[in-house]
């Protein structure tokens, strides 16, 4: 693929990514795919979206650094959720360009696509989010 | 070279499908003109999240995203371009069949008040609320026609709120689930009656396809099983077959021709051939408007000519006024127990008890439980407020009460405003460089008072039913078009306040129908497709008789 993000995005987006929907006994939003289906969207119908998680994906990256000095993909999952749920609420300790809860809930809600749509978007391997919920399978062509 | 037709038909979804398939037996040459394609299951998919359910991206039942924009006009009266798969734009489908390839199939017939509004409530200040010029009993052994003709599923007998019926449904009811039995106990503490709900599904094998497979894919998709009953599997194709109706696929008409008397001769249609935009006219002794209540107005409205300045039928400036839909109230409620079985199609139960009797109320509606849902919609619409949207606790979420909550809601009888409205655009054209729909206005405030009630039914219910949490918020003033649009052609005795007569005859012209939800003066408090085709059958008898 080409190159969408910067590998130091990408290690941000999968950190982001398995706090969003983190792994128990069914996978988390990574291992699901999560991460093709964002790349599909900035391809396609999120195409217009690709800057914003740019910038956002670096500033979530730079608030890592400059709250615990360490990126957010090295941090521990309890610090990465509280800076999940800090740019929720709109605070930041660094400046953000573009909105942090705007970002953020952009993130969520294409991670939860990726996730519960279905696995013919590049997410939800297996169609274990299914069996998870236990969303119908019978009768299916 | 221009070809010549008994009748052209505009549109083939739930009445204009009908209108062919009826005219055609009855040997008239019918010309069907639809401006989306016919798809197959397959070719229609299962995409999340691009259906007519659920379109953050888009549908897939048309019409196409790029080159069919709309116009909504806001509350502060400010102008939106929007695109078809965008809430504004009251999409329903453009494609063989209409809208009933992919609706829910929920079959009701509308009750004996629903065709008296204005006389069973008065009429509020500032609505069009009017009777329709025909009552139940005349349309009641059409309501049956489609019945049987298309196939309904339904249980007679438990309904203790129906309308006076002669016969009983072609198919068994649709099995129950366990939110069937949950909310039937709640509904007895209360001492509510409910009954099945019907639907346009097939429980067995009927008219010579198979049974529905309970895959849960009803609203939005196409059946893979082909037990789902629309016009694009019953009355198009027995149409088809007579070898008297010639069916055209992706041809937008652009208008109905006159000749310089004022007299209807025919229509004009758009169609794409390798990359062109080609025009063509075809000539009918009959022409039927039923490409639904936005786009029939707005064809009506762009059939501009030195005699019809303001458009066809609009010597009253009343096509396209009284745009109506139905406000959907409701809660959702969590259980203990599982509610879902998994099966599809999930809605099984419902109470016709507040339709009308309501004190202080004009009309009420209906109230059933969801079809079983998507679980990207589940995440979207039916989490309660509290819990996070996202995290562990989420995940935990979802997975632990997908099968234990119920979503309880129905459609309210809309009390309809005359400035909620589809105009033209002037300004704006679409791929074929035509004007397109204007829509604004909201619904009349009364459908907020009605909508309210039955909110708080709907949440008396829940609770009566076990739930360990209800949650949902009320509903508020807004349009309310979508997929149940209606009434922008309403029928009536008087020209001076209908659009066509009680047969959808145009009045005024002798040869120019419509044929659609269109005509619906009011649209009941229950899902209103039953009634577009009771409707259709009626009007395709008469015109046939005549022609
Ligand atoms: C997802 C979904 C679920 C639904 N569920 C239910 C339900 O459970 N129960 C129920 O009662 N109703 C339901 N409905 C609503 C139901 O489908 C509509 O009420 C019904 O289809 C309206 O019939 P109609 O004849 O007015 O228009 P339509 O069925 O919309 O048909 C109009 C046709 O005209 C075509 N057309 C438009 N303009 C032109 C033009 N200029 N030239 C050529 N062709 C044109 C359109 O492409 C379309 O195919 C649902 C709808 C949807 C989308």
């Amino acid at each position: 693929m080409d190159k969408l993000f910067t590998e130091s995005q990408m290690r941000v987006l999968q950190a982001a990514l398995d706090r969003i929907i983190p792994a128990d006994d069914y996978p988390g939003a990574w291992e699901s795919g999560g991460g093709d289906y964002i790349l599909r969207q900035m391809e396609s119908d999120s195409k217009s979206l690709l800057p914003l998680y740019r910038l956002g994906l670096d500033a979530i990256d730079a608030e890592a650094v400059t709250a615990y000095g360490q990126h957010f993909a090295d941090l521990y999952p309890a610090r990465q959720d509280a800076l999940i749920s800090n740019l929720e609420r709109g605070t930041t300790g660094t400046h953000w360009v573009i909105s942090a809860p705007g970002f953020i809930n952009t993130l969520i809600s294409h991670t939860v696509e990726g996730y519960y749509a279905d696995a013919g978007q590049g997410g939800n391997h297996d169609e274990k989010s299914w069996k998870m919920v236990g969303f119908n399978q019978a009768g299916r062509p | 070279m221009t070809k010549t037709y008994d009748v052209i038909i505009v549109g083939a979804g739930a009445g204009g499908g009908i209108m062919a398939g009826v005219l055609a037996e009855a040997g008239k040459h019918v010309l069907l003109l639809e401006r989306g394609p016919k798809l197959s299951f397959v070719e229609m998919g299962r995409d999340h999240l691009r259906n007519q359910r659920h379109s953050p991206y888009g549908h897939n039942a048309g019409p196409e995203e790029n080159g069919n924009p709309r116009v909504l006009v806001d509350a502060q009266g400010r102008e939106h371009l929007v695109k078809p798969h965008e809430g504004g734009y009251q999409n329903n489908a453009a494609m063989v069949g209409g809208g009933t390839q992919v609706y829910g199939a929920q079959a009701w017939r509308f009750r004996e008040q629903d065709f008296r509004m204005a006389s069973t409530y008065g009429v509020p200040e500032h609505s069009s609320l009017a009777d329709w010029p025909l009552d139940y009993a005349e349309l009641a052994p059409y309501y049956e026609q489609a019945e049987w003709e298309i196939g309904v599923a339904g249980d007679d007998e438990a309904n203790a709120y129906k309308s006076v019926r002669v016969k009983g449904f072609p198919l068994p009811p649709i099995p129950g689930n366990p939110s069937r039995s949950v909310l039937q106990r709640g509904a007895e503490k209360l001492g509510w009656k409910t009954h099945p709900v019907p639907m346009l599904i097939n429980t067995k094998p009927y008219l010579g396809r198979p049974a529905c497979v309970q895959c849960s894919y009803c609203v939005g998709f196409s059946c893979p099983s082909n037990g789902k009953n629309g016009t694009q599997n019953t009355l198009i194709p027995r149409g088809l077959s007579t070898g008297n109706c010639e069916l055209i696929t992706h041809a937008m008409t652009e208008r109905v021709d006159v000749d310089e008397r004022g007299n209807v001769t025919g229509v004009t249609y758009l169609k794409e051939q390798e990359g062109a935009i080609v025009r063509e006219s075809a000539r009918a002794k009959v022409v039927i408007a039923s490409s639904g209540a936005i786009e029939t107005a707005r064809l009506l409205l762009n059939s501009r000519s030195a005699m019809h300045q303001n458009g066809l039928g609009n010597e009253h400036d009343l096509v396209g006024r009284s745009l109506q839909g139905h406000f959907y109230p409701g809660v959702n409620g969590l259980f203990e127990e599982i509610t879902h079985d998994g099966l599809g199609p999930g809605v099984s139960i419902a109470t016709s008890q507040f339709n009308h009797g309501n004190a202080g109320i004009i009309g009420g509606g209906m109230l059933a439980n969801e079809f079983t849902k998507l679980p990207i919609i589940f995440w979207r619409g039916s989490l309660p407020p509290d819990v996070p949207r996202w995290g562990a606790a989420n995940k935990r979420w979802m997975r632990e009460n997908f099968g234990r909550t119920i979503h309880i809601m129905g459609p309210v009888q809309d009390i309809p405003n005359p400035e909620c409205r589809v105009q033209i655009a002037l300004n704006v054209q679409d791929r074929f460089g035509i004007p397109v729909a204007k829509l604004s206005g909201t619904t009349h405030p009364e459908t907020v008072r009605t909508a309210q009630f039955m909110y708080e039914r709907a949440r008396e219910w829940m609770e009566s039913s076990g739930a360990t949490r209800v949650w949902g918020g009320p509903p508020s003033l807004g349009m309310s078009a979508g997929q149940h649009q209606a009434g922008t052609c309403r029928m009536g005795d008087d020209p001076m306040s209908s659009v066509t007569d009680r047969w959808g005859r145009v009045h005024a012209h002798d040869n120019l129908y419509v044929a659609d939800a269109s005509l619906h003066v009011t649209n009941g408090g229950f899902n209103p497709v039953l009634t577009v085709m009771a409707l259709a059958f009626r009007s395709a008898k008469n015109i046939a008789k005549q022609l």
